[in-house]
């Protein structure tokens, strides 16, 4: 049975909320009410002691309804992973921005100059920034059990790891077995993740019970943490998310939602409401920043004998989500390349910055950029054109990955065979697109030179995270009403990235129902649904939508078991279509569903979920789905200023099956912009004298803008496994595509490397660092 | 201690009606169309005029509601994005609809500044050139879309107003 | 005061007031001080007031003061009004058409829905050594139209400013700038080196320039964002007068541009950078000028 044939899956409705977000209607957490604001003074300074804190005077000010402290708090889970109790609010400040003192009052004005208001007196400690300073005898310590950060799935802190660790084979005779090694580091910037609305909470309490709106990509995590911070059963907590103006992994369970939710309880029966400017949304999250170290060893034939790399992360002062490598999630990059072996070695570290959480990809950005610069070097002293030594090396359809079993594997991964994996098509059609043969002159020769401006070509390839992930902890149900239509409760989190959509249009697929017949209950904790990991990993279309149809198929069973007799056939014969049932290839025999079940009948219900703590279900027995990526780029380098400007992009991504076809293009669009932002534009300062981050506003962190985008095309490869039914793989093959589309930086790097012969080994690749560099190879 | 205050009647013109809303002498028209007015459409996105989402037109010209004083918005016609559908009908206009149709929507929080900043373009020019397009919405930060589908919905709406101009 | 990191703040609670004449602003600038801060578009003053840069005690509006958003050109020279917004100088014929590296900058300025709000007076009296509608007022010798308790004065722009941030307004108000007239044989550009664009300036320059026969007879070099104020180049003006222009020409004389330049390093770039690619946006300019003419 082939499930290529379909009627709504493949199409582009648009999205359910476009025309409440057209119009403005869509509401978003700061546009709901408030009748308290609550406003938190910033430590000033990265690493200090509060020797003490008088807030009288701030207390007096009219207005001022309720102020906190750390005197006033306990600690909170931060993660779900590695369940370290985090100071909500404590004595010792380990960033700038951390937080002194937070008040609630009738207004965001008497709030901030209540702030002015509060006495605070500092001992400041020393700081460090950087993440292998960070681990070195004498460092200053951020926690008194030390900087590494317990990063791998299931521990705490009393059994953590110091490091992550994935490898198989052995990597000392790999090396031993190569003829050309090459070795290099890296020091990949943050980014920041800079959503268009900022994080706002706002909470309500009645007795026991707290109501709780966040613009959140997780509000099953936050009840889950809110419940066991306030001892109250889960039931008792709601959490609400309206709509969600992006996320990118920014918008996870912070302290800030506790300190809401205190003040909120001290203010019973009051929405109290915090709302961070644009400098505080910048300053509370980030990508962390990657130091890496590769070491690459290949044979003379071009075969890749050994993959050594090894990352030290800035995860700031208050990591989150498994550290902020997130070890190496999904094994996202780890199996970009089949070698028979290889060490992935990842140190989370706790410095005094700003918290980082992952950033869309997670850990495919760094790795990629890391190991497609060191490919390329090797290629080239290999003299073998780096597009077959990259095709020589992918990993196929059906390989097993890795080759052998994972000899250390912190994060649990199985080892199973790919899918489909067409990452040699998905290259050649990129290349193709881009004109690679007609522009790539070889290593350092640009493909053209117009006075000052040398043109440049280059790509980058890696493989991604897709498909499944902890179908164990996700659930969805479906009620098919009386007359036929179908109600969907779902555990996913809308947060700009067309999910409500997709699963509404899987459930209308799946049921023959026109779209407009599927409704979707969503971003209400009420619903009964749960999705712990939702709007993270890329996962929610594929698991989700998974289960999703599992329900759904649940469903069927039983409208066809009630059918059956009343059209007198056998179930397996009922057809159901348009809010209809009939026989088999005899649409004459149709009857409604309404006059079916009846007024007197209920509607038809069923749920569904992954096996209890399930994590990496396979897409069928013995394999796992992942996804190859691939990007190009051409940029133009002005020699004399160092400026490069981005000429043309192809992107190239294989979500399996496009459920919403523009919904996926303008993940690729979207991601691919990212990616320009974080080659080139997006540069996280910090100002060590002062104390203070440059980068603090949209003035000096520089978001891509309409007019700084070149030509962006897509290459989206739809390939389905035949054999598998909708609801037993794959949905529809859908593979699951937000993240893999914003990893490639390291594709620009390459194209500036071939414009100016000169290697950069750090993003963003400034103007400063580009002429410096091009200087710097003239003068040898 | 009690912090002064200083207030002042003011008689917007909002979507075409008159709106009469006490103000604080040193509220932003921002701030006073999301919590005096229930408008809130206008987003705050960054509070110093650099990322658009706060757009709002003014005699039809785009502006910055977060950089200017509520005081200093009467006499002059303002529209905000929930003024642009048929009042009555709901339909959206020309510009809203061609976002809906083209994917120019994702999270939707700088929508409502894009399509007035697009409107306020398609009304001085139905037929612009993709650069024209990107300059009118160069206010606009989008985190989502990357511009390219924005870019295209504001060509369609283009098309749109033409054909109907024809007709 | 704490030092919160946070630099959006609500307004204070200024005294608003918007006189209806300039007597009546500059009565009001008289007698308050240093209080009172005036704002025309508002895209400066409010910005560094929720930045609390500045905290003012009295703001005084320009809005209800008439006459001051003309463009007016006579024989001898283009008038424009102080409150004339950036989006207007953009569309103006006579600024494309004698003065056209005003007309770029503004092309450059900020975004378009600011280029609505923000005003040619007020990027001037915000005297940042960055502004980008300074180089090219400072190479077309502007002179600015200055109104106070004392009356009228007329001071040239490059006199006006004073430091970053500082000019020689003493509780007066900028009316007008005039340009004067200048021959068919003269042009102007301007450049600008950013991050990404609609950026502040990590450097930005203008060029005037008239040639007379096959020479350039008058040449005035503005560097801005590399030094406390934007700068004349007088040791390369003094290279290329009375030359006829050359890239090679150019080239020798850009050097020069070292002796007054003092670049800082901050967000946007490095000293080392801005010292570099200084001589060669110069350069660049000034041939951007030379051909227009050629």
């Amino acid at each position: 049975m082939t499930n290529n044939a379909t009627s709504i899956v493949g199409t582009s409705p648009p999205i359910r909320e476009a025309l409440e977000k057209a119009t403005g209607r869509a509401r978003f957490v700061d546009d709901l009410p408030a009748d308290y604001h609550v406003k938190v003074l910033g430590s000033p300074h990265p690493h200090a002691l509060i020797t003490r804190i008088d807030i009288n005077q701030a207390a007096q000010l009219e207005g001022v309804s309720a102020i906190l402290t750390h005197e006033d708090v306990g600690s909170n889970l931060l993660q779900f992973g590695c369940h370290r109790p985090t100071p909500t609010m404590d004595k010792q400040l380990r960033y700038v921005g951390d937080y002194v003192a937070a008040v609630a009052a009738t207004s965001e004005a008497i709030a901030e100059q209540a702030l002015n208001l509060i006495e605070v007196e500092y001992e400041m400690l020393p700081a460090v920034f950087d993440p292998e300073e960070a681990l070195q005898d004498g460092a200053p310590l951020l926690y008194p059990e030390g900087n590494a950060y317990a990063n791998a799935t299931g521990t705490t802190l009393e059994n953590r790891k110091e490091r992550s660790v994935q490898a198989w084979g052995d990597i000392d005779k790999g090396f031993a077995d190569a003829d050309v090694i090459v070795e290099d580091s890296y020091d990949i910037k943050p980014q920041m993740h800079a959503a268009l609305e900022t994080h706002v909470c706002m909470a309500q309490w009645h007795e026991r019970e707290v109501t709780i709106w966040n613009s959140t990509q997780v509000p099953w995590e936050l009840r889950l943490l809110v419940s066991d911070y306030f001892k109250i059963a889960e039931s008792s907590v709601v959490v609400l998310s309206p709509n969600v103006g992006g996320g990118f992994g920014g918008k996870y369970t912070g302290r800030y939602q506790f300190i809401v939710c205190l003040l909120a309880k001290k203010l019973k029966g009051k929405r109290v409401k915090m709302n961070f400017t644009r400098e505080e949304s910048l300053l509370h999250v980030r990508r962390p920043r990657g130091k890496i170290y590769t070491r690459i060893g290949a044979r003379k034939d071009g075969t890749i004998t050994a993959l050594h790399l090894k990352g030290y992360f800035d995860i700031g002062a208050y990591g989150n989500f498994r550290g902020g490598s997130n070890s190496f999630h999904l094994e996202g990059g780890i199996l970009s390349y089949k070698t028979d072996n290889a060490w992935f070695e990842a140190h989370d570290v706790h410095t005094n910055h700003s918290r980082a959480d992952c950033m869309r990809a997670v850990q495919v950005p760094f790795l990629s950029f890391a190991i497609e610069s060191t490919v390329e070097q090797l290629a080239e002293k290999l003299e073998m054109d780096p597009v077959a030594f990259r095709i020589l090396n992918m990993p196929e359809s059906g390989d097993m990955m890795p080759p052998t079993e994972y000899t250390e594997n912190d994060d649990f991964f199985p080892t199973a065979r790919f899918d489909l994996y067409p990452g040699r098509e998905l290259m050649e059609k990129v290349l193709d697109k881009i004109g690679w043969k007609e522009k790539w002159n070889g290593f350092s020769q640009p493909s053209s030179v117009n006075g000052p401006i040398r043109r440049g070509i280059g790509m980058a390839y890696a493989m991604g995270y897709a498909g499944f992930y902890s179908d164990g902890s996700t659930k969805a149900e479906v009620v098919m009403n009386v007359d036929g239509s179908v109600t969907v409760y779902s555990g996913a989190q809308e947060i700009g990235q067309g999910i409500n959509t997709g699963i509404c249009m899987l459930a209308a697929e799946s049921l023959g129902l026109p779209l407009k017949d599927v409704y979707l209950v969503t971003g209400d904790t009420r619903s009964g649904q749960y999705d712990v990991i939702n709007a993270r990993s890329s996962h929610q279309l594929a698991t989700g939508g998974h289960i999703l149809l599992m329900a759904i198929e649940k469903v069927k069973k039983q409208l066809r078991e009630m059918a059956a007799p009343w059209l007198g056939i056998e179930p397996d014969s009922v057809v159901i279509r348009n809010k209809t049932v009939f026989v088999k290839d005899q649409p004459e025999t149709a009857m409604e569903i309404r006059d079916l079940i009846g007024s007197l009948g209920s509607p038809i219900s069923a749920s569904a979920s992954g096996p209890p703590g399930s994590l990496y279900p396979e897409v069928k027995p013995g394999y796992k789905a992942k996804q190859p990526m691939v990007m190009a780029a051409e940029v133009d380098v002005d020699m004399e200023t160092g400026v490069v400007t981005p000429v043309r992009v192809v992107t190239g991504m294989f979500p399996g099956r496009m459920i919403n076809k523009k919904v996926v293009r303008g993940q690729a669009l979207g991601g691919a912009v990212q990616t320009l932002g974080m080659a080139l534009w997006e540069h996280f300062q910090f100002d060590r004298e002062q104390s203070r981050y440059l980068s603090k506003d949209f003035t000096d962190y520089r978001l891509p803008r309409a007019r700084d985008i070149p030509e962006i095309e897509t290459v989206l490869l739809e390939q389905v496994d035949e054999e598998s039914l909708p609801h037993e793989g794959l949905p529809y093959g859908g593979r699951g595509v937000g993240e893999m589309t914003a990893w490639g930086a390291i594709a620009i790097a390459n194209a500036v490397e071939n414009a100016i012969g000169v290697r950069i080994r750090t993003s963003p690749l400034t103007a400063e660092i580009v002429l410096n560099a091009i200087e710097e190879e003239s003068t040898k | 201690m009690k912090p002064e205050t200083r207030t002042r009647k003011l008689h917007l013109n909002v979507n075409g009606k008159t709106l009469s809303v006490s103000v604080g002498t040193n509220e932003t028209l921002l701030e006073v169309l999301r919590e005096h007015l229930g408008l809130t459409g206008a987003k705050t996105g960054c509070n110093q005029g650099e990322c658009g989402a706060c757009t709002v037109l003014i005699d039809g010209t785009p502006v910055l509601s977060c950089l200017r004083l509520a005081v200093e918005s009467e006499n002059c016609k303002i529209t905000t994005i929930e003024g642009l559908a048929d009042e009555e009908t709901g339909q959206p206009d020309p510009v809203q609809q061609g976002f809906i149709d083209h994917a120019g929507i994702q999270c939707g929080f700088c929508t409502p500044g894009m399509v007035l900043s697009a409107k306020a373009l398609l009304d001085q020019n139905p037929d612009p050139d993709e650069d024209e397009i990107k300059e009118s919405i160069q206010s606009n930060i989008c985190r989502c879309t990357g511009y390219t589908q924005i870019v295209e919905s504001i060509q369609a709406a283009g098309k749109t107003i033409r054909e109907e101009k024809r007709d | 005061m704490n030092a919160s990191p946070s630099t959006t703040k609500r307004l204070n609670d200024f005294k608003y007031l918007s006189p209806g004449s300039l007597t009546e602003a500059v009565d009001i600038l008289n007698q308050s001080e240093k209080q009172a801060v005036i704002m025309a578009g508002g895209t400066d003053v409010l910005v560094m007031t929720k930045a609390r840069v500045i905290t003012p005690g009295i703001l005084v509006s320009m809005i209800n003061i008439p006459g001051l958003s003309d463009i007016l050109e006579s024989d001898q020279e283009i008038r424009i009004g102080a409150l004339t917004v950036v989006a207007d100088l953009l569309k103006s014929k006579q600024i494309q058409e004698k003065c056209s590296a005003l007309a770029e900058a503004a092309r450059e300025f900020a975004t378009p829905h600011v280029r609505n709000m923000a005003t040619i007076g007020g990027n001037i009296c915000r005297s940042s050594p960055g502004g980008d509608l300074l180089p090219p007022l400072m190479a077309m010798d502007a002179r600015l139209t200055i109104v106070g308790p004392d009356g009228e004065r007329i001071q040239p722009i490059g006199d006006f400013i004073t430091g970053p941030g500082l000019n020689t307004l003493d509780r007066e108000i900028l009316t007008g700038i005039t340009l004067p007239h200048t021959s068919n044989q003269s042009s102007s550009a301007f450049g600008k080196i950013t991050r990404n664009t609609s950026d502040l300036a990590k450097i930005n320059c203008a060029v005037f320039l008239e040639k007379t026969g096959v020479d350039c007879s008058i040449i005035r070099i503005v560097l801005g964002a590399v030094a406390d104020r934007p700068v004349r180049l007088p040791g390369v003006e003094q290279a290329l007068e009375g030359k006829a222009l050359t890239p090679a020409l150019i080239e020798s004389a850009v050097v020069r541009t070292d002796d007054h330049i003092a670049p800082i390093t901050d967000a946007r770039s490095t000293a080392d950078y801005r010292r570099k690619v200084s001589r060669v946006l110069t350069s660049r300019t000034i041939l951007k000028a030379w051909e227009t003419l050629n």
